[in-house]
C-alpha cells in the first residue's frame, strides 16, 4: 500500500479542517434554511473526508468507521430529515444578525481557539495543535449560530455544524483516539437527529 | 469479582432500568406506578449496601464520592417515586423515571468519562422526553442548552484523553477516572487546562452555572421534570467537574481550576440573588433558588482547601434533599389550588396547616437559616472564605443573605396572605412524608451530624480536595 509523505498528510488534513471552518463561517452569512442546509451538508462531507484522510494516511478502522458515520449522519441522513422539516414548515427568511457584526465576532472568536491551542504541543507524538485550533475555532464558530438564530430549525442546523467541530477535534487526534470517544461522537449526531422529536410548533 | 458479573454497582444501575421496563408492559399505569417506587426503592437498598461490598465491574466504579451520590440520587428519587405514585405522571412519566435514575446511577457509578458522558447525554434526553407532553417551548429550550452543553463536554473529554496521552497510551484505560487520576500528575498540564474549560463549559450548564445557565432553569421553571428527578442532574454534573478540578489539582503546569469555579460560582449566586424576588411562579422560583446554592457548591468546590469540599458536598447534599422536600410541598399546593403561580398558593398556612407548615419549612432551609443543615454547610463555607480569600466573603456574604432573604419573603406570602379557593384534593398526610423526612435529615444533620457521616465527607474531600 502506498506509504503517505507526513507533511502531506498534514497539509491535507489544514487543508480540510480550513475548508471545515471556512464553511463554518458561510453558515453564519446564509438568511435561508435551505442555504444553511446546504453549508453544513458540505461541511459534514468535508469533515468525512478529513477522517477518511486521516484514517488512509494511518489505515485506522476506527477512523474509517468515523467518516462513514459522520458522512451518512451529517451530510445524508439529518439534512435529509430537516429538509422534510423545512418543507413541513412554511419557511422564510431566518432572523439573524447583521453579517459584519457576526464575522467580527467569529473572528474574535478564532483568535481565542487559537491562543487557546497554542501551548497545547505535545511532545514526543505528532503535532495536534494546528488540526486542533482549526476544529475549536469550528466550534465556537458554530457556537455563535444558536444564539443568534430565533427560530428552532435554523438552530438545530448549527448543533449539526457544532457535532461537526467536535468530530473535527476529534478527527485531529488521529490514530490517538480511543474507541469510545469516537462512538461518543457519533452518539453526538445521534443527539442532534434527537432534536427533531423536541421541535416546538413554530421551528422554522 | 471480575468478568461480566457486574457487582453491586451494576446491580444499582441495573435494578431501576428493569423496572423500568416492567413499568413500561405493566398492564395499568397504577401498577407502573408502584413499580417506578420498587425500583428506586431496590437502587437505594443497593446503594446503600455499596460501601459494605465496592467491587465493581463492566467498567463501573464504587468510590467514596460515587457511592455517596448514588445512595443520594436513589434515595430522593425513592421518596419522589411515593408522592408522584398518585399525582398523575402517567406511565410515560412513571417509565422515564425509572430509565433517568438509571441513567443518573450510571452517569456518577461509571469509571469511564466517555461513558459518564453518555449516561448525562441519555438522561438529557429523558428529560426532554418527560417535558415534550407538556408541550410549549420547555422541551426545545432544554434540548438546545443540553445538546451545546453537552457537545462542549465531549470536546472537553477528547481533549482529557489527549492531554493523559503520553502517559495512559490509547487503550481503554485513557478513558477511566482511575486512571486518570494516577496519570494526572505526569499528564500535559496545558492540554488539561484546555479540557479542564470546556468541560467546566458543558458540564457547568448542566448543573445550571453562568453564563449558560437559562435553557435548564428556563426548563424546570416551566413544570417540576419527573417529578423533580432533573432537579439531580446539577449534582451529576458537579461531581463530574469535582472529579475533574481533582486531576487538574495534581498536575504541577495545569492552570488552577480554583478561580474559575469561584468566579462562575459566584456569579451563578449574585445573579440568582436579584432574580429570585422576580419569580412568580414556584417551579421557576425553585429553579432559580436551586441554581443559587448549585453556585455555593461549585463556590465552595473553587476554595479547593479539604474544609471547603467537606462543606461543598454537605451543601450538595443538603440542597438535593431540600430542593426534593420543596418540589414535593409544591407539587401538592398545585394541586389542591390548580395552578403553580405564587399568587393562587397564599394563605397556605390557615386552611392547610400541615401542608403550610411543610412548605414553611423547605423554604426556611433552603433559605439557609438555622437550624437546618444549609446553614451549617454555608456556614463553613463563609468561614473558610474568610480564611482563604478573604475579600470574596462580602460577595458571597451579601449573596447568601439577598437570597435568603428572598425567601423568606416568599415564605411570609404563602403563610400570611388571604387563602385562595382550592380546586383540588388536599395532600394527605401520607404524602407529605417523604418531604418530612429529607426535612428532618437536613434537620438532624444541622443539629448533630453523625461521627460516621462527618468521616465519610472528611474522606471524599480528602480524596478530592
Amino acid at each position: 500500500m502506498l506509504q503517505p509523505d507526513p507533511a502531506t498528510v498534514a497539509e491535507g488534513a489544514h487543508l480540510l479542517g480550513g475548508a471545515a471552518l471556512a464553511l463554518a463561517f458561510a453558515l453564519l452569512t446564509r438568511r435561508r434554511l435551505g442555504a444553511m442546509l446546504l453549508v453544513v451538508r458540505a461541511q459534514s462531507v468535508v469533515a468525512a473526508a478529513a477522517a477518511a484522510w486521516q484514517a488512509w494516511a494511518a489505515a485506522s478502522g476506527v477512523l474509517a468507521a468515523l467518516a462513514v458515520a459522520v458522512l451518512l449522519g451529517g451530510a445524508v441522513a439529518l439534512p435529509w430529515m430537516l429538509r422534510r422539516q423545512a418543507e413541513a414548515a412554511a419557511e422564510g427568511p431566518v432572523d439573524a444578525p447583521p453579517v459584519p457584526a457576526a464575522m467580527t465576532a467569529a473572528a474574535a472568536l478564532v483568535v481565542l481557539a487559537i491562543l487557546a491551542v497554542l501551548p497545547a504541543h505535545l511532545p514526543g507524538l505528532p503535532p495536534l495543535r494546528e488540526n486542533l485550533g482549526l476544529a475549536l475555532s469550528a466550534v465556537l464558530v458554530a457556537l455563535l449560530v444558536l444564539p443568534t438564530r430565533r427560530a428552532a430549525l435554523p438552530q438545530l442546523v448549527g448543533l449539526l455544524a457544532l457535532a461537526n467541530g467536535v468530530a473535527l477535534a476529534a478527527i485531529a487526534a488521529g490514530t490517538y483516539l480511543a474507541v469510545p470517544l469516537a462512538i461518543a461522537v457519533v452518539a453526538l449526531f445521534g443527539i442532534v437527529a434527537a432534536g427533531l422529536a423536541a421541535l416546538p410548533g413554530d421551528a422554522a | 469479582m471480575t468478568g461480566l458479573w457486574p457487582g453491586l454497582p451494576g446491580l444499582v444501575v441495573l435494578v431501576p432500568l428493569l423496572a423500568a421496563l416492567a413499568a413500561a408492559v405493566a398492564p395499568t399505569a397504577q401498577m407502573a406506578a408502584w413499580l417506578a417506587f420498587g425500583g428506586a426503592t431496590g437502587a437505594f437498598a443497593l446503594a446503600a449496601a455499596l460501601p459494605w461490598s465496592p467491587e465493581a465491574g463492566l467498567g463501573l466504579l464504587a468510590d467514596p464520592l460515587a457511592i455517596h451520590m448514588a445512595v443520594l440520587t436513589a434515595f430522593v428519587a425513592m421518596t419522589g417515586a411515593w408522592v408522584f405514585r398518585r399525582q398523575g405522571l402517567g406511565r410515560h412519566g412513571h417509565v422515564l423515571s425509572c430509565a433517568l435514575l438509571a441513567a443518573l446511577l450510571l452517569a456518577l457509578l461509571a469509571d469511564d468519562i466517555a461513558l459518564t458522558w453518555a449516561a448525562v447525554a441519555a438522561a438529557v434526553l429523558l428529560l426532554v422526553a418527560a417535558l415534550r407532553p407538556a408541550g410549549g417551548t420547555a422541551a426545545w429550550t432544554l434540548f438546545l442548552a443540553g445538546a451545546a452543553a453537552l457537545a462542549l463536554a465531549l470536546l472537553g473529554t477528547l481533549m482529557l484523553a489527549l492531554a493523559t496521552l503520553p502517559v495512559l497510551g490509547t487503550g481503554l484505560d485513557a478513558v477511566r477516572w482511575t486512571q486518570l487520576a494516577d496519570a494526572a500528575p505526569h499528564a500535559h498540564g496545558p492540554m488539561l487546562t484546555l479540557a479542564f474549560v470546556f468541560l467546566l463549559l458543558g458540564y457547568g450548564t448542566l448543573a445550571g452555572l453562568v453564563p449558560l445557565h437559562g435553557g435548564l432553569a428556563a426548563a424546570e421553571g416551566q413544570a417540576p421534570m419527573l417529578g423533580g428527578l432533573g432537579a439531580l442532574l446539577p449534582g451529576v454534573a458537579l461531581v463530574t467537574l469535582l472529579r475533574a478540578r481533582s486531576l487538574l489539582t495534581a498536575n504541577p503546569d495545569a492552570m488552577s481550576p480554583g478561580p474559575a469555579l469561584l468566579a462562575l460560582g459566584l456569579l451563578s449566586l449574585l445573579l440568582a440573588a436579584m432574580a429570585l424576588r422576580r419569580q412568580h411562579t414556584a417551579w421557576r422560583f425553585l429553579a432559580v433558588a436551586g441554581g443559587e446554592q448549585v453556585g455555593v457548591v461549585a463556590f465552595a468546590f473553587g476554595l479547593g482547601t479539604g474544609a471547603a469540599t467537606f462543606a461543598g458536598m454537605l451543601h450538595l447534599t443538603l440542597l438535593t434533599l431540600l430542593r426534593a422536600a420543596a418540589v414535593q410541598g409544591f407539587a401538592g399546593a398545585a394541586q389542591l389550588k390548580g395552578s403553580a403561580d405564587f399568587a393562587a398558593l397564599g394563605g397556605l398556612l390557615a386552611r392547610h396547616r400541615a401542608l403550610g407548615l411543610t412548605l414553611a419549612a423547605a423554604l426556611v432551609a433552603l433559605a439557609g437559616v438555622p437550624p437546618f443543615g444549609l446553614f451549617t454547610s454555608g456556614f463553613l463555607i463563609v468561614m473558610e472564605t474568610t480564611r482563604q480569600a478573604p475579600l470574596l466573603a462580602i460577595p458571597l456574604g451579601l449573596g447568601l443573605a439577598g437570597c435568603a432573604w428572598a425567601l423568606a419573603a416568599r415564605m411570609g406570602g404563602l403563610c400570611r396572605q388571604a387563602p385562595t379557593p382550592d380546586h383540588g384534593p388536599v395532600p394527605p398526610p401520607i404524602a407529605l412524608l417523604p418531604a418530612w423526612l429529607h426535612l428532618a435529615v437536613a434537620l438532624w444533620l444541622g443539629l448533630a451530624m453523625p461521627q460516621p457521616m462527618v468521616e465519610w465527607l472528611a474522606r471524599i474531600a480528602e480524596t478530592f480536595r
